[in-house]
């Protein structure tokens, strides 16, 4: 009787839901709020380790702020705060991953010699697999903006950390321009982010 | 980019995310209808992986479960 109990439970906690419906039903989001968090969140998968996906952050994200371990602050919308998580567990994921790649000596020493030429000074240690896979997303990202030449051009810019004022100054542009560039990127991130699947 | 390709993407991904931040939800809306989703009906192709489970997380919570089932069967 008493194991019968336990087992009621255990059951009792399974979750039947995701945790992103759970959220949608206590009107902590609404289903664009969904939209656009999956749209981030597939952002976000692009430089995520192969093991973890991106609906896999997503989830995660909801679970922590539903469980209560990240409280979303008074005054910050529910969709950045997700968004600021979703971030956070992607660079825990990373140290995991770091410090298991920390006791492979041999590929970690073969690394150092090709970083000491290139690496930044602000960042010691970048770890290899994370330095390809960004390369891999860098050219994908393009390629979703090859047909639209300033696009890339912001891209770059942001890629080299201006913020969107400096990016305009530095193209030359009005700032109708501009705008129209940014809207143009928003619908093909959108567009991208929307029609794959959870795979990919 | 004159940046390491693993310090400019996630440059590049905060800076993606701000701009969709700021968008339109209509721009969402419109973005699902141009893929032939709507969004309002239920079941819509729009929220896979959202309202969903993906296989890597029903894998991950089936273990949980299973470990605490052992747990408190022990």
């Amino acid at each position: 009787m008493k194991s019968h109990l336990k087992k009621l439970k255990v059951r009792e906690l399974a979750p039947s839901q995701p945790p992103a419906v759970r959220a949608l039903a206590m009107k902590l989001v609404t289903n664009c709020d969904l939209l656009r968090l999956k749209v981030i969140a597939r952002l976000h998968g692009r430089s995520l380790p192969p093991d973890v996906c991106w609906a896999d952050l997503l989830q995660e994200a909801f679970a922590r702020v539903l469980d209560g371990s990240r409280a979303i602050p008074p005054g910050v919308p529910a969709v950045a705060f997700l968004a600021g998580v979703m971030r956070s567990i992607k660079a825990e994921h990373w140290r995991r991953r770091r410090r298991a790649t920390a006791q492979q000596p041999v590929l970690a020493t073969e690394y150092q010699v090709v970083m000491a030429e290139t690496a930044e000074a602000c960042d010691p240690q970048p770890d290899p697999e994370r330095w390809l896979i960004a390369a891999q997303q860098l050219e994908a990202i393009g390629t979703l903006f090859a047909h639209d030449p300033v696009a890339l051009q912001i891209i770059a810019g942001l890629g080299d950390g201006l913020t969107a004022e400096e990016i305009r100054r530095s193209l030359g542009m009005s700032k109708t321009d501009y705008d129209s560039a940014r809207r143009r990127m928003r619908r093909a991130l959108i567009r991208a982010g929307l029609t794959t699947g959870v795979d990919e | 980019m004159s940046v390491r390709p693993d310090v400019g993407l996630e440059r590049l991904i905060h800076g993606l995310e701000l701009e969709l931040l700021e968008a339109a939800d209509e721009e969402f809306m419109a973005g699902a209808k141009d893929l032939g989703m709507n969004p309002e009906m239920k079941g819509s192709a729009a929220f896979i992986g959202v309202k969903d489970l993906s296989p890597q997380l029903l894998t991950a919570l089936r273990l949980m479960y299973a470990a605490r089932r052992e747990g408190e069967d022990a």
